[in-house]
């Protein structure tokens, strides 16, 4: 099994006439350690995708399976802690609370389970996040290429599983966009992360293990991006 | 199972609770005493509570820091001394230990099988290296001799050209089994960016000459201050090397390649842009495949191998950097192949 199995997921916002479908019966099947970039044209149903498989959003029909648990089957409750436990989100929008520090911030996850992070960790994430002397700093007083690091600490902090990014660099200038995903692809290979980006910019796309097109809500492409092409292609 | 200890703890609270039992028996009569005896059980009782859930906190967070190690990758196996034999905590580390051996078997069983790769890639290319010395010595003698006669000429031209294209494919393999391996260490030290490119570009003179290639460099930062990043500068170099001859054999004669050096607060990125005719869109992420080679220009670029961008993204990958590329095909063609490397 798979570590993420989405099994015929379909996704109708509205009703009757007006009703809009943003998926249709998609299935899809992810190893751990991937990264996988989900490209389509703007409501080909990308970000759709990326909010069902984190829990932010319930599907019509269908399922999403993460490392053997039933995402969609759980209490509410119990989804939003399977959520801070196993899932770190980036967003486009970096969505830090703005009365916060920085380091506030990034804790806000763990503190909501109730733990506390060691100074030792929090130091040591920091410092990798190049944040060290803004650890007091409210997001307001930070560039957006600061703001999205914060946004990733806060991703890291309980060293997810799974990271799920919606066009993380799509606020940000060429070479902070870069930094940011070297940032994101280090901690995922290190921690052996599954990492599945949204994004339209194809200098990030090119970077994944694997490309996912959507259009009008369905898989039109899945390609792997292996490390020796096959014949055919020599 | 059975861990002493926690039962040894658990058969005190037992007795105190006894003690209270059998004192409110005797002392029933006697509420004045009661009393006071109550109070001195209970905080005996309060008191060995809290030693003894410190303790097993204590323990826990032993157990905790050691499932740290054991993730953060440090390997230090050895925390619990005899004496916490026969406590869970213990019990549970030790099965971890177990756990981390398995792994560890594993990986050492996969790092063979990469060292076994390795060894037979170094072995078959020092093989073919010196039947293709002497190659290239009969070449050249072919070459001076046929002296005037310009088709036989033009043939050990291009039979010079075949052996290069074959030296270079074998040192890139060999170089590739050594990073897969991880047989060979990078030697990481700060030093600046622009150095190393400088070097790669020295080292594609004849190449950059030849082509009458226009080279410009511009660093980008916001102090003026050398820009530096760790790095094993030989391998880096030959990542560079790689990247540069491949906008080289893209750019038309006589045109421009332009090489932006960004500094940004926590990273570095290197753009290599040249102005050829460019990559399609769905051929963009496969330019980093071993042996392949762009379409488009496959029957002219026959010199190439398609190995080098190849070897650049294992050599980046081993800085904990990446590499990722951006083309524009039509009027103001272009394509760029970005390195960014976390400082």
């Amino acid at each position: 099994m798979s570590f993420i199995e989405v099994k015929g997921l379909k996704k109708i916002y509205g009703n009757g006439e007006s009703s809009v479908t943003a998926l249709k019966d998609i299935t899809l099947s992810f190893e751990k350690g991937e990264f996988v970039a989900v490209v389509g044209s703007s409501g080909s149903g990308k970000s759709t995708l990326l909010s069902l498989l984190g829990g932010i959003d319930s599907p019509t029909e269908g399922e999403v399976i993460i490392d053997g648990e039933n995402v969609h089957k759980m209490k509410a409750g119990e989804k939003a802690e399977f959520r801070r436990r196993k899932i770190g989100f980036v967003f486009q929008e970096y969505n830090l609370i703005p009365v916060l520090s920085v380091e506030e911030n990034i804790e806000m996850p763990l503190r909501l389970d109730g733990i506390r992070m060691k100074d030792k960790k929090m130091d040591e994430l920091l410092d990798m996040l190049g944040l060290k002397e803004r650890r007091d700093h409210l997001p307001e007083q930070l560039s957006g290429g600061q703001k999205q690091r914060v946004a990733i600490g806060r991703a890291y902090a309980h060293h997810p599983a799974l990271i799920l990014a919606d066009e993380p660099t799509g606020n940000l200038d060429k070479a902070t966009g870069l930094e940011i995903m070297a940032l994101l692809q280090n901690s995922a290979r290190k921690f052996s992360q599954t990492m599945i980006l949204v994004t339209h910019d194809e200098k990030i796309a090119a970077m994944a293990d694997r490309i996912i097109t959507l259009s009008d809500g369905c898989v039109i492409g899945d390609a792997v991006v292996r490390n020796a092409v096959s014949e055919d292609e020599v | 199972m059975i861990y002493l200890e926690e039962k040894k703890y658990f058969s005190v609270v037992l007795i105190i609770v006894a003690g209270l039992f059998l004192a409110t028996f005797f002392l029933i009569s006697k509420p004045q005493i009661l009393l006071p005896v109550f109070a001195l059980g209970f905080i005996i009782l309060a008191f060995f509570g809290a030693f003894f859930i410190r303790k097993v906190y204590k323990k826990a967070i032993k157990a905790e820091q050691y499932l740290d190690q054991v993730i953060s990758n440090e390997g230090n196996l050895s925390i619990t001394s005899n004496a916490e034999k026969d406590s869970i905590f213990a019990n549970i580390i030790e099965e971890l230990k177990e756990l981390e051996k398995i792994r560890q078997s594993q990986e050492s069983e996969k790092n063979k099988e990469l060292l076994w790769q390795k060894n037979l890639m170094s072995d078959i290319s020092h093989q073919i290296k010196t039947p293709l010395a002497t190659l290239e010595i009969y070449t050249d003698i072919f070459n001076k001799e046929f002296g005037e006669n310009e088709e036989k000429k033009e043939l050990s031209e291009h039979a010079k050209e075949a052996i290069e294209r074959i030296r270079w494919l074998v040192t890139g393999m060999l170089q590739i089994a050594k990073l897969e391996s991880g047989t060979y260490k990078m030697e990481k030290k700060e030093s600046p960016v622009r150095e190393t490119i400088d070097r790669a570009l020295y080292s594609l003179n004849s190449l950059i000459s030849e082509k009458k290639i226009n080279v410009r460099i511009e660093e980008r930062k916001e102090e003026n201050r050398e820009i530096i990043i760790p790095q094993d500068s030989k391998w880096l170099e030959e990542a560079f090397i790689n990247i540069i001859k491949n906008a080289l054999e893209y750019s038309p004669d006589e045109g421009n390649i332009d090489i932006f050096i960004t500094d940004t607060p926590m990273a570095v990125s290197v753009e290599v842009k040249d102005y050829g005719e460019g990559i399609s869109e769905e051929e963009i992420p496969k330019i980093f495949n071993r042996f392949y080679k762009a379409g488009g220009q496959r029957e002219k670029r026959k010199d190439s191998v398609g190995i080098g961008l190849n070897l650049s993204k294992e050599i980046v990958k081993a800085h904990n950097g990446i590499i990722t590329a951006e083309s524009r095909r039509g009027n103001d063609s272009f394509t760029s192949i970005y390195t960014t490397f976390l400082r």
